[in-house]
Order: structure tokens, then sequence, then C-alpha cells
């Protein structure tokens, strides 16, 4: 799972970056490395079963005193 | 002045997109299942709340036309406010994506795949939706000039086809729930339908005539109303009571249909609908959160953006949600006032302060 996960991950890499590194767009390819980067966290993360803060958790404490009877 | 998407997009497909966007998840989700054989009654009052939110965005739109959400908010609030409140958006498409993304995997899972895994489900809408915002947003709106008309069929004939199974009767008592819980539903439609157009404001700089955003967002609007009535009416007439127990009342109302017991089986028309219809809704929030990102950063182009945020997507949609009673408890009593905050406090605001700064500056382009 985790080997596929990189699989995915280093192809995505190789399909998009060289583009953005032939054209020079520095910037572009700074935010993709970070979002790339980010995304490949989280998911593998999630694939070892590593418990994440979930997003929706602070939403639902707050709203659920208002509506639940 | 939008470097990053070329595309323009005729208002009639923009009409089509739309009708698309707010039917979608309701076609299988049936809007105002809480409130039992009143639904319908919920669907209307929800629309008239759904007119506001459609009025702010037309006035949004109108004042700054052929730019996005994020270059309105920008020119509103300056360039450091202005961005904060863009991530906002941003946040709320790619959580509004996720979530859509769980409850189409959910359906499958829970329906049509029980052994498969969601991940699956998940990979390869979202495989499918990158491949529709690579090629922009011309060609998701092109697609549902195809896919509409084949949503709208199946309604008309399944409607039909259950004719001989309905019993209006069912209707009886008007207002049998207390009037709370109706305003409640009909809150929860139009916060969770309508409101979510607000990422047609990020769509709507691309029209052909700006002019007629006005017009076609109208048009959109009303005929996503006659679908939802049409659609509540039947699963009411045909399940009765029991359109409020179940999870999926369109499919199983859609089961019902027996003829002669040559014509059955057409629920796998439903799950084909909402396979189409959650394609282009989630192609829409994914196109949005990506351009909007490219176009806050100022990148050169969108398109390296896409799959990193897809797979961003697909690990919030697993996140969010252990359980599908998880997602439909958060998306019919939580969200509709947690979405608040994105779909009519923000563009509120911004449209407040617009006005109170005077003309806007693009005023003479028309």
């Amino acid at each position: 799972m985790i080997i596929l996960l990189l699989l995915i991950f280093i192809l995505i890499l190789v399909l998009e970056a060289p583009k953005m590194l032939v054209k020079k767009q520095t910037k572009d390819l700074l935010v993709f490395m970070g979002l790339w980067s980010f995304a490949l966290l989280v998911a593998l993360l999630q694939t070892l079963h590593v418990e994440l803060p979930n997003p929706i958790k602070p939403v639902l404490e707050l709203i659920k005193p208002f509506v639940s009877k | 002045m939008n470097k990053l998407e070329q595309g323009k997009i005729p208002s009639r497909q923009f009409t089509f997109l739309m009708v698309s966007f707010i039917v979608g998840s309701a076609l299988i989700m049936a809007p105002g299942i809480e409130a039992g054989h009143d639904a319908w009654i919920a669907v209307i009052l929800g629309s008239g709340e759904g007119l506001i939110f459609a009025f702010l965005y037309i006035t949004l739109a109108r004042r700054y036309p052929s730019q996005t959400l994020i270059d309105i908010s920008n020119s509103v609030f300056g360039p450091i406010l202005g961005k904060l409140v863009s991530l906002c958006y941003l946040w709320y498409f790619l959580q509004l994506g996720a979530f859509i993304l769980r409850n189409f995997g959910d359906f499958f899972i829970n329906i049509i795949y029980p052994e498969t895994p969601i991940l699956v489900v998940l990979l390869m809408v979202t495989l499918l939706c990158a491949s529709a915002v690579r090629n922009g947003i011309a060609v998701i709106s092109r697609c549902s000039l195809i896919l509409l008309p084949i949503l709208v069929l199946t309604v008309f004939v399944t409607f039909t086809l259950l004719l001989p199974k309905m019993d209006f009767s069912n209707f009886l008592p008007f207002f049998d729930k207390p009037l709370k819980e109706i305003l409640l539903t009909s809150h929860t439609i139009s916060t969770l339908l309508y409101g979510e157009t607000v990422a047609f404001l990020m769509i709507a700089a691309f029209l052909q005539k700006p002019v007629q955003g006005k017009s076609s967002y109208l048009s959109a609007f009303a005929i996503s109303l006659i679908l939802f009535t049409v659609i509540s009416i039947r699963n009411i007439a045909t399940l009765g009571a029991f359109v409020a127990i179940e999870l999926y009342p369109s499919y199983e109302a859609v089961r019902m249909i027996n003829i002669a017991e040559v014509l059955t089986r057409f629920e796998i028309l439903i799950a084909a609908n909402f396979l189409l219809m959650g394609f282009l809704k989630i192609s829409v929030l994914y196109y949005a959160t990506v351009l909007g990102l490219a176009q806050l950063l100022q990148l050169r182009s969108y398109l390296p953006l896409i799959l990193p945020i897809g797979s961003l997507m697909i690990s919030l949609s697993i996140l969010q949600f252990e359980r599908t009673s998880e997602s439909i408890f958060f998306s019919t009593k939580i969200f509709p006032f947690y979405s608040l905050a994105f779909v009519f406090f923000l563009p509120g605001l911004t449209l407040l302060v617009s006005l109170c700064k005077g003309s806007s500056p693009k005023k003479g382009k028309q």
C-alpha cells in the first residue's frame, strides 16, 4: 500500500515538475512542491493509520449544542 | 485579464451546468428528508430563502463583471485581508468537494459495491474529475449540455412509470410537522443546495456575455426548483411515511417501479444519474479550488496544482467522517449553519463593503 502510494506520488512529480523546470517557473514549482509534499504527508500518515486532527470536529463541537434537542 | 483560463462559456451552458450542480447531490440525498411528507413544502420555502442567496451573488457578479471571487475579494478588501477571505472560500470549496465526494463514495459502497474499499471509488471519481478540470471550464460546461437532459428525462420517465404506485393521500395532513422543524429543513435545503452556488462566482467570470448572467442564473434556479418539486412529490407519493427513514429515498422509490413484471429494476438509472451529476458537481468545486489557489498565489498556470489538490481532497473526504450516519448528521444538522458563514456572511460582507466604497472600479467596461 505504501509502495503504491509512493509510486503514485512519484508519478505525479515526474508528470508535472519537469515542465516547470524547463520553463523556469520557480514560483509555480515552489507552490507545487509545497502542496505535493503536504498531500504526500497527509496520505502517508493516513495509510499508516496515524490519528490526524479532524478539521470538522471543532465545528461539530461549536454548533452541536444549538441544534441537538 | 484572466490569463489562467482562456475558455468562455455561453450562457445556456452556464444555466445547464448550474442546474446540474444544484440538482446533483439532491437527486440522491433527497432534499427535506427530515420533514417527512411535508418535504415538498420545505422545498418551496427553502427556494424562497435560496432566492436571497441568488440575488446576493447576482448583484456581486454584476458589480464585478469578468472577475472571479478571488479578484472581487482582492479589490474589495485590499491585498492582505482579501487573501484571507479568499482562503476561507477556497477552504469551503475544498471541504465541500471532499464532502460530496464522500457522499458519492458512500452511496456506491452502501448500495452497489458493498465489498469494495471506498478508496477505489474515490480514486476513480477524482481521476475522472481531474481530467475534466485539466481540460478547463469550457469542457466541463459542455459536458453538462449532454448530461443534464439525461437527468431530466430520467426524472420524468420514472415519475410517469410510478404513477400507478402513487397514493396522493400520503400528502395529508398538510403541516403535520411543527413549523419550526419545517423551517429548519427548508433552511437546510437552501444552504445545502442554493447556497453552494457561491462556487459559480468563480465561473461567472468566464461567461461570454456577462450581461446574461442574471437571466441564466434565474432560469437555472427555476428549472432546479421544478425538478426538485417533481422529485420530492414522486418520493412522498410513492413511499409515504417511509420517506423519512430511507437513507436514499429516490433510489427506494424508483425501486418500486414494476410494470407487469417487465419494466423493473429502474433504480440503477438513479445511480447512473448520480454518477453523472456528482461528476459535474465535484468537477466544478475541484476547478474552483484549483483555479482559486492559482489566482491567489498568482501562478502562471493552474495545471500543476490539480493532482496534489485531488489527493488532498481524497484524504480529507476519508478523514472527515468515519461512517455514513455521521456524514448524514453533519449534512443535515451542522452544515447548514456552518456553511452560512461562507455562502451568506462573507459574500454579504463583500457586497456591503463594496457598496460603501462606492462605484466599482470596472464599471466602465460594459
